[in-house]
């Protein structure tokens, strides 16, 4: 799909932040945004999902999402200082205020132009929604 | 009196005006978001699709 759609100009993908299962969702989602500051979201996150171990396992601790942050690479100094102001707290809580408004409940949840297309499902389905959405436009 | 009387229907038409023209909300679409590049977002900023991604770490 990023072969077909994404590099070739005609979508892009935004990820947004609907932490739902606990404390550890938040930090989360906040170091992520600490990482995308640093330009680095995307290796981040992968960084995150490999050491994946469970939900609220302490998996996600502080600690370890500071570990996550060194093997990706970040500056550290200011990761910490990101970590430790929350700057990205009211960001999270704002894209979760939003994904509660638009009806969200699960995740992952896909809205492509603002319209809800539901979670996850074969990529024939997304490749009929897509071109749906590019016909609307004129793309 | 009169100015406080003028002031209190100013302000109720600022309010009816508020609400009669807020975008109503169906429960099943997004607000557009101002769209920037890097962070957490692939590809082409001006692409003319935009797939948001609602997630959670674990």
């Amino acid at each position: 799909m990023i072969r077909e759609y994404v590099d070739t100009g005609r979508v892009n993908i935004l990820f947004r932040h609907f932490p739902f299962i606990g404390d550890e969702s938040w930090r989360a989602a906040e170091a992520s945004e600490c990482a995308a500051e640093q330009e680095r979201f995307h290796e981040y996150e992968e960084t995150v999902f490999v050491n994946w171990n469970g939900e609220n396992e302490g998996g996600y601790s502080d600690e370890n999402l500071r570990i996550f942050a060194e093997m990706t690479g970040l500056s550290m100094d200011q990761f910490d200082d990101c970590m430790s102001t929350n700057k990205y707290l009211p960001k999270v809580q704002a894209d979760r205020d939003a994904a509660i408004d638009a009806g969200v409940n699960s995740t992952p949840t896909f809205f492509l132009n603002g319209v809800n297309i539901g979670g996850l499902r074969d990529y024939g389905y997304y490749r009929v929604r897509i071109e749906e959405a590019l016909n609307e436009v004129g793309g | 009196m009169m100015w406080g009387g003028a002031a209190v229907v100013v302000i109720a038409v600022v309010i009816v005006a508020f609400v009669a023209f807020s975008p109503s909300n169906d429960g099943g679409t997004l607000e557009e978001e101002a769209i920037v590049s890097g962070g957490s977002l692939i590809g082409d900023p001006n692409a003319p699709v935009t797939l948001v991604e609602f997630g959670d770490f674990q």
